[in-house]
């Protein structure tokens, strides 16, 4: 790199030869290490654990693909994949709409000068700040099955009959996707808050004057036009949502049976009860790569435009 | 094709902030009309308050003699151009052009032919399929104002069109303003605080200042015959000169040496406000003494800035062969035909300048 550019950089500066063009790594060595050390260094371990017959009790003895075999073959697995797969889908397609939804409203409120619209931000932004673990406690109590659980108690009195929020397979997953989707909206809510907000207003006139109704206006200005936020939105969501693991284990457990166990918290299940710390890395890198796949189709379909303006 | 009216409209914000004062002005069919004021004067307020976007505290906006203040924009057929064009910037030319047309159920191929018209008139053919991003800003103007154009909307409303343009280029957009004005005349209110855009394009000029018409009239009426102390120093550049004076028998009397005669009836004693244009006034062998301050030759004439005894400055327009040094003390004369007299408490023009 420095061969070839010094005859260049000499050129476009013949004043001050002398000087060469300052290095880059050192500047680049202290996030480097970081990553290196805290990332790098653990997604490599997994790699090399994915291919051995490590447990959690001992190291890798010996080197394989048997392992993975085994992983892939589990007949947990199809199963696992589907709940992921609905629970993601679920919770991206809440967040993201709830979250448009609220930060929309709140701006609105804003243009307005409504009261209480910064109290409303901070409201949601606070479902965000409770760890997933105590997410999972709240709304284990709220959807509990017991006389006292504060959503059938609350359904009692209007007289209708206790429903099973967690005890029921289908109804426990509705059950988690609503629980991540509470702590979720807050992050989608600042991105398309932040976006919104950094629109020209005139476009709105503009499109009033030309004719849109309000539905409109967020079909042809809005949604265009967040078009990176929604982009950038989703792609983080879906990534935070495949690791969700702490909500679910602490609602659900996973169960009632399968119902709810998604891939995280097999992986979780896999290393820390079934002791088996090479399967659960294998999962894990299943997860990565779907991760990888997923984020890779978002930017086709959404970022693959060239008509963003600069 | 429609006449505007504004019945005593007033625009109050949160803590009883008046954005508009009581305004009231008739816009007859096909009239180009001009508001022009400093900023924060009310004229945006104005115009967003004719198109909807904004909403009146009190009074009535009326477009074709129909009351429209409940009416939403899209339904009062205005059309707007903004100061930043506010193009929507992931759709096509065509596609913005076409939007409005569009949103109101018009079959894509009626839009996509009045469309090509519209473009075809403004010269814009070939940017068709570009997005705003890639165009400079001149062209963004012309698709702006396509955008109104295309609609044939019954009034039009431009919010400072022609400011984000640099000066050249505004100077010939300003002609080009002119020419769709002939070819398509409608009822049109334009938003400017460039005086020069005001006199040159207008039917009638609106002097606006905080939240208040100050004035309306024909271009040169308002500079003939400005009403007050504002829009005497608002129209024209260099601005119209103000000195303190005393009315006498046959004139005015400037600090108590010069005087200037003035015809008319006139209450002898009065103190006044005098003003006259730079084009008014010129060296002389007698007359008001003064020193020159600086010269700003500008090619077809100097514009000579004096101080006169009391140090009030006076500016004039001078032809460019004039020979004057800075620092030299000189005479001033006034053509007393050309004088303003207002009084200094109300600012309101006084009738006796002929």
């Amino acid at each position: 790199m420095t061969m070839s550019d010094t005859p260049v950089a000499a050129q476009k500066a013949p004043r001050r030869p002398k000087r060469a063009r300052p290095a880059a790594w050192p500047w680049l060595a202290p996030a480097l290490l970081m990553l290196g050390a805290f990332y790098l260094v653990p997604i490599l371990d997994v790699l090399r654990l994915a291919f051995g017959d490590a447990t959690l009790l001992r190291s890798v003895e010996s080197y394989g693909l048997e392992g993975i075999q085994q992983t892939l073959s589990s007949p947990a697995l199809p199963g696992v994949l589907w709940v992921t797969v609905v629970f993601t889908a679920a919770s991206v397609i809440g967040i993201l709409a709830t979250g448009m939804l609220v930060a929309l409203t709140v701006v609105r409120g804003e243009m307005r000068g409504l009261w209480g619209m910064s109290a409303l931000r901070t409201v949601v932004l606070t479902a965000w700040v409770v760890p997933g673990i105590a997410n999972g406690l709240i709304w284990q109590m709220l959807f509990s099955e017991a006389p006292f659980g504060a959503l059938n108690s609350t359904l009692a009195v209007f007289g209708i009959a206790p429903v099973r929020w967690l005890s029921d397979p289908s109804n426990a997953m509705v059950s988690a996707a609503i629980a991540n989707v509470w702590q979720g909206t807050a992050f989608a809510m600042i991105v398309f808050y932040a976006a919104r907000k950094g629109l020209s207003q005139d476009l709105y006139a503009a499109a009033a004057i030309d004719g849109a109704g309000p539905f409109a206006r967020f079909l042809f200005i809005t949604l265009p036009q967040m078009r990176a936020a929604i982009l950038v939105a989703t792609v983080l969501v879906t990534i935070q949502t495949l690791n969700t693991f702490d909500v679910i284990l602490a609602l659900t457990g996973g169960g009632p049976g399968r119902a709810t166990e998604v891939l995280s918290l097999f992986t979780f299940n896999t290393v820390f009860y079934n002791f088996d710390l090479s399967g659960g890395s294998a999962l894990a890198l299943i997860l990565v790569l779907i991760a990888l796949l997923l984020t890779v189709v978002y930017i086709r379909l959404l970022g693959d435009r060239p008509d963003q303006d600069k | 094709m429609a006449d505007l009216a504004l019945t005593d409209v007033m625009k109050t914000y949160g803590r009883g902030q008046v954005a508009l004062d009581r305004v009231s002005l008739d816009v007859q069919d096909r009239e180009f009309v001009v508001i022009v004021g400093p900023s924060g004067c009310g004229k945006s307020t104005t115009l967003r308050v004719i198109a909807g976007i904004e909403e009146e505290t009190s009074g009535d906006i009326r477009i074709g003699g129909a009351v429209v203040n409940d009416l939403c924009p899209g339904a009062r057929d205005v059309a707007m151009v903004f100061q930043d064009y506010a193009l929507y910037p992931h759709m096509t030319v065509a596609g913005n052009i076409g939007f409005g047309l569009r949103r109101r159920g018009m079959a894509r191929a009626k839009v996509h032919e009045r469309v090509k018209r519209v473009a075809e008139v403004l010269e814009i053919t070939d940017l068709l399929d570009r997005r705003p991003a890639m165009l400079s800003g001149g062209q963004r103007q012309r698709v702006a104002m396509g955008r109104a154009m295309v609609r044939r909307p019954k009034v039009f409303l431009f919010d400072e069109p022609l400011s984000n343009l640099d000066a050249r280029l505004r100077v010939s957009m300003r002609s080009e303003m002119r020419r769709l004005k002939e070819h398509m005349p409608t009822t049109t209110v334009y938003v400017t605080h460039d005086q020069t855009e005001a006199m040159t394009m207008a039917d009638r000029v609106v002097v606006m200042n905080s939240g208040r018409i100050e004035q309306v009239g024909p271009p040169m009426e308002i500079y003939r015959h400005p009403a007050n102390l504002f829009v005497a120093q608002f129209i024209g550049s260099p601005a119209m000169n103000l000195l303190d004076a005393t009315l006498t028998e046959t004139g005015a009397e400037i600090a108590g040496k010069t005087h200037i005669a003035l015809s008319g009836a006139r209450d002898v004693g009065r103190q006044i406000v005098l003003g006259f244009r730079p084009e008014a006034v010129r060296p002389a062998d007698s007359g008001m003494p003064a020193r020159v301050r600086t010269l700003e030759p500008i090619g077809q004439e100097i514009i000579v800035e004096f101080e006169s005894a009391a140090g009030t400055r006076i500016s004039s327009r001078l032809p460019p062969d004039t020979q004057l040094k800075a620092g030299e003390n000189v005479h001033l004369t006034v053509d007393s035909a050309c004088a303003h007299v207002f009084d200094p408490r109300t600012g309101a023009a006084l009738d006796s300048s002929a």
